[in-house]
């Protein structure tokens, strides 16, 4: 007896498997495609937000190259350093930024947002690196300046010394604030050397640093204050003082 | 002239010659002294008078300490924003805004 390959039955079911899964298929037909337009709106979203933050660094990072290679003042060494890392985080944002514009896949977008996220210590440490030294280099020429009016001063203090005028409380006065400029002088070239080893590093473990160096640089200019007041004081002696122009002119 | 009052007497002309003596010494001590002051004044007010600027060995004169008073306040008020800048960047890139979350 020929064996029938589909019984009446059987072929009954397969047919309702079929109607079923054709079924299933036009059900999940929209919701397929409303999840795929609702990941390219996640997409987008996120690519449009990450080139914002990159354009954003980008934007940063162009203003502390700037900032850094007006600063005078600083060695030339911790500024080199300085404008290494911030070259070498530009680079990186670059490639981050071209790389974001050719995803397709939100995996892709989310893998770019975690690198984002572990390039951004870099970009901190050097762009307040830039800050922090641009900060130093304006102490740095402050320091300069006050050297430069101890030294006027000091002249003129010889020149009235020479005129047999009593200058020993000037001298004394003028020794002390010289002293102290020299303290401010060796604290920058202290802040600067520490700046330096720190633009590379990764700012979630150098931040307690900086601030400290924030810090110190405010007491600084309470220390520069104080000089310029006491200096004040003793060019306004000058001032009431009448020298000689015949030991001068000698 | 009895003894006792001639001796009174030539006393009595001793203290006052003895008495001009001291006036004169004294007084002449007084002048001497302010003939001193007199005379360290007179040389102070000529060196004042002879001052019409001040310049010393190094060229170095009021005008020039004064100015660079002047510099130094301006450079100082500039340090200062600088440093102000510098306290908002480390705030500011102190919070990080985690892009992956």
């Amino acid at each position: 007896m020929r064996r029938r390959i589909f019984s009446r039955t059987h072929l009954s079911l397969r047919m309702f498997v079929a109607m079923v899964m054709a079924l299933v298929l036009i059900i999940q037909a929209p919701v397929q495609a409303q999840t795929t337009a609702v990941a390219a709106t996640e997409l987008k979203t996120m690519v449009t937000k990450l080139t914002k933050e990159v354009d954003e660094r980008l934007a940063a990072t162009d203003k502390a190259l700037a900032t850094i290679k007006q600063s005078s003042g600083a060695s030339s060494s911790a500024t080199e350093v300085i404008i290494k890392s911030l070259e070498a985080n530009k680079k990186d944002l670059t490639e981050l930024k071209s790389k974001l514009s050719r995803t397709t896949t939100l995996a892709d977008a989310k893998l770019l947002a975690k690198q984002m996220d572990d390039q951004y210590d870099k970009y901190a440490s050097a762009n307040v690196s830039a800050v922090a030294i641009k900060d130093s280099s304006a102490q740095q020429q402050v320091q300069k300046q006050l050297k430069t009016v101890v030294s006027d001063a000091q002249s003129m203090i010889d020149t009235a010394g020479a005129a047999d005028m009593n200058v020993r409380s000037l001298q004394e006065n003028l020794k002390g604030v010289l002293q102290l400029i020299e303290s401010i002088g060796a604290i920058i070239a202290a802040v600067i050397a520490l700046i330096a080893s720190l633009a590379s590093g990764n700012f979630s473990e150098t931040s307690t640093i900086f601030k400290a160096i924030a810090g110190q640089l405010s007491q600084n200019l309470v220390s520069i204050d104080s000089a310029q007041n006491s200096l004040g004081g003793i060019v306004d002696t000058i001032n009431n003082m009448q020298i000689n122009n015949e030991a001068s002119e000698r | 002239m009895h003894p006792t009052q001639s001796k009174t007497k030539q006393k009595v002309i001793v203290v006052s010659l003895i008495s001009v003596a001291a006036v004169i010494i004294l007084g002449g001590a007084a002048y001497a002294v302010m003939q001193f002051v007199s005379t360290k004044n007179k040389e102070q007010a000529a060196a004042q008078e002879s001052t019409g600027h001040i310049k010393s060995d190094k060229g170095v004169t009021k005008q020039t300490l004064n100015q660079g008073m002047n510099d130094l306040a301006d450079s100082i008020e500039e340090s200062k924003a600088v440093h102000t800048e510098t306290e908002a960047v480390i705030k500011d890139m102190s919070t990080q805004v985690k892009v992956s979350q």
